[in-house]
């Protein structure tokens, strides 16, 4: 294992003090947020069933709906790319950009971009990407990359805002107020308002692209996104082939769960619908280009854990997830993070670099309880742990202790006997250290480091189901 | 066409997944649009007054710059600008344009009664301007361009010719990046104000 693993970052997480703060008040926000958008729009659950079914019937129709796509939006006047992975992406944006002659392009948020790391290729080919997302833009300027997919700087306090702006706005007056959240945003609004009307090209992701009019539909709370695609001259969308949906009416029950699952909204601040171009009289941009992203995403829908391409990416899972709650984005080590991101990082980044990923979950289901299109999380997990195990990945303790607890699992009385053993030896562990398990051998250690476990009582379940039969 | 294209589609073929029966719509049941409007709309910190007819629209618009402190000024669309804007005290800027201004006057041509939504059109005279530009926005909006649901507006507004962009508009701009504190004004109108006309 290098010290690159999950369980190493998940332990600098949970040693970093300014960092629980921040993730307490996923609680109270998102939790709630989500709680009470539910409560009171008594056909949330209904919705749910439909939007997972939509999602589900969109993965399954896919080539057939992004011809469709294709031919609606190149109907319309956008240019439509295929990027089969990362690097022709970059390739792609990068071409269109230097055709135009652009030299500066505002970018809404997209994890499809984060995923391919648009921003270094763009920069290395001398375009200036600016982020326009207020999250994204704290990150973008202080190097770093999103902890969370909808809440990029969550893991950062105003304080940490504020030494940030003032390293980076050296043209504003020194005396200026930075204390409060309000003179923050209202700094990046007027830094951020020049970038919009001075740069050549926007760049935006996609939430949902429908097929039916080759449309490309997104959501932002801020109306960043609506000035990206509309304000200069030049409009790239950057979307993965999960993104397809059928219809608007498709497209309008998804927003319904998106938008409550997310932030608690019924409906987000802006969902803006971009098709084609401007015509002559028109607002916004005569060049629209829409890149459709693969990067392991057909592959996944041969696999095992197609259903993830379902995601809609509202957060809901990392925001009731009591593992990310502790360690926050960063810790996964990826683009995505939580129990979403523990699925897609080994696709994206490899599972031999990331094998201990989709053990970053305690299996309690919360992710697929609170999923609006209710992906069963903790089942594609274990597949991924399952791989894991057939690769040889996890460590050799671990990989023995398993096999053995096979082998036992394998005859009724093996288990029996290994039941008994086992909690005989809990037992006499307690009474030898005064009636707590202070400490246990072997991975037992774990879980005795940080805690005292009461002695079993009573005798095992199998005898206790054998008893009442 | 590409060969990733070729490559793309052909794998996803290769993989066959059998396809759920198409979803039914979902269209929400509303009987009292314009005030499930005003309702859902004060929800999202927007505001608005319902009005009796065109000629009330400048003293209106003064009452709600006055109340806000706001500067008695406002870019205002051509169809409203021979309203009397002198008499109610506001100096009358140049139409709303890809420029920012404090404040912007335009129609909405369709709304949404479910969440309160403003739908605005790079079709729109002054285009989605007034929204994103300016940081009041105070939208003229007849009940009778208020539908349902965000669908029927999107239909209503576009019918078969979708404009280049479509702008559904709930309420002030808005963000919680910062320590998931909602603050209202992050990039977008700081605040939304709708005069309702007969």
């Amino acid at each position: 294992m290098t010290a690159l693993d999950f369980k190493s970052r998940a332990h600098t997480a949970m040693n970093d003090a300014k960092l629980a703060p921040a993730l307490k008040r996923m609680k109270s926000h998102f939790q709630m947020g989500r709680a009470a958008a539910a409560q009171r729009f008594p056909e949330f659950e209904m919705l749910r069933d439909r939007a997972a079914a939509i999602r589900r019937r969109s993965i399954a129709l896919m080539p057939d709906l992004l011809e469709r796509f294709e031919a609606n939006a190149t109907a319309a006047g956008m240019q439509v790319h295929w990027a089969a992975d990362a690097a022709e992406a970059c390739a792609i944006a990068a071409r269109i950009c230097k055709a135009a002659g652009v030299k500066r392009a505002i970018k809404s948020k997209s994890m499809a971009t984060e995923e391919i790391h648009l921003n270094a290729h763009l920069a290395a080919e001398g375009i200036e990407p600016i982020e326009t997302d207020l999250g994204e833009y704290i990150i973008q300027l202080r190097g770093e990359r999103p902890s969370h997919i909808i809440a990029p700087a969550i893991h950062l306090s105003k304080e940490d805002v504020a030494e940030t702006f003032r390293a980076a706005h050296a043209d504003l007056p020194p005396d200026r107020d930075t204390t409060s959240r309000p003179a923050l945003v209202r700094e990046a609004r007027i830094k951020l308002r020049e970038a919009f009307l001075s740069a050549d090209a926007g760049i935006t992701g996609a939430n949902m692209l429908i097929a039916e009019t080759g449309t490309v539909l997104l959501v932002s709370n801020e109306g960043n996104i609506d000035l990206t695609g509309t304000a200069p001259r030049l409009h790239i969308a950057i979307a993965g082939i999960d993104k397809i949906v059928e219809n608007w009416d498709d497209a309008g029950i998804v927003l319904r769960v998106l938008a409550r699952s997310a932030t608690g909204q019924d409906m987000s601040s802006y969902v803006t619908a971009l098709t084609g171009t401007a015509i002559e009289g028109e607002a916004g941009p005569r060049e629209a280009h829409i890149i459709l992203l693969d990067n392991g995403r057909s592959a996944l829908r041969a696999s095992n854990k197609a259903e993830m391409l379902a995601c809609i990416r509202c957060g809901a899972c990392l925001n009731h997830c009591p593992i990310y709650a502790a360690t926050g984005g960063h810790a996964y080590g990826g683009t995505y993070s939580g129990p979403m991101g523990a699925v897609l990082t080994p696709l994206f980044d490899g599972l031999r670099e990331n094998a201990d990923l989709p053990s970053a979950s305690t299996f309690c289901g919360r992710c697929e309880a609170v999923c609006p299109v209710r992906i069963p999380l903790p089942m594609l997990l274990r597949h991924w742990r399952e791989d894991a195990f057939t690769a040889g990945l996890p460590p050799r303790g671990e990989r023995w202790g398993l096999g053995l607890w096979r082998w036992a699992g394998r005859a009724p009385w093996r288990y029996r006997l290994a039941t008994r053993l086992a909690s005989w030896g809990i037992r006499t562990i307690g009474w030898l250290q005064r009636g707590r398990v202070k400490r246990l051998p072997l991975a037992g250690g774990n879980f005795t480091a940080t805690r005292d476990l009461p002695p079993p009582t009573g005798t095992t379940f199998q005898a206790r189901w054998k008893g009442k039969r | 066409m590409s060969a990733s294209r070729t490559a793309i589609l052909a794998r996803l073929r290769a993989a066959a997944h059998p396809a759920p029966a198409p979803v039914a719509p979902w269209r929400p049941a509303i009987t009292d649009l314009s005030g499930t409007f005003v309702t859902r709309l004060e929800g999202v910190f927007g505001t608005s007054e319902t009005l009796q007819s065109p000629a009330e629209i400048p003293a209106a618009v003064t009452r709600y710059l006055t109340a806000h402190g706001l500067p008695l000024q406002a870019a205002v669309t051509p169809e409203f600008a021979a309203l009397d804007w002198q008499k109610a005290g506001i100096s009358r800027l140049p139409a709303p344009a890809k420029a920012s201004v404090s404040t912007a006057i335009a129609r909405a041509e369709a709304a949404s009664a479910e969440t309160g939504t403003l739908l605005l059109s790079s079709r729109d005279t002054a285009g989605p301007w007034p929204n994103l530009l300016a940081d009041t926005y105070i939208a003229i909006l007849e009940k009778a361009s208020i539908s349902a649901s965000f669908e029927d507006a999107v239909t209503r507004r576009a019918g078969n010719s979708l404009p280049r962009s479509l702008h559904a508009v709930t309420g002030p701009s808005r963000t919680g990046d910062i320590e998931q504190t909602l603050e209202l004004g992050a990039h977008g109108a700081v605040r939304v104000h709708v005069l309702l006309l007969p």
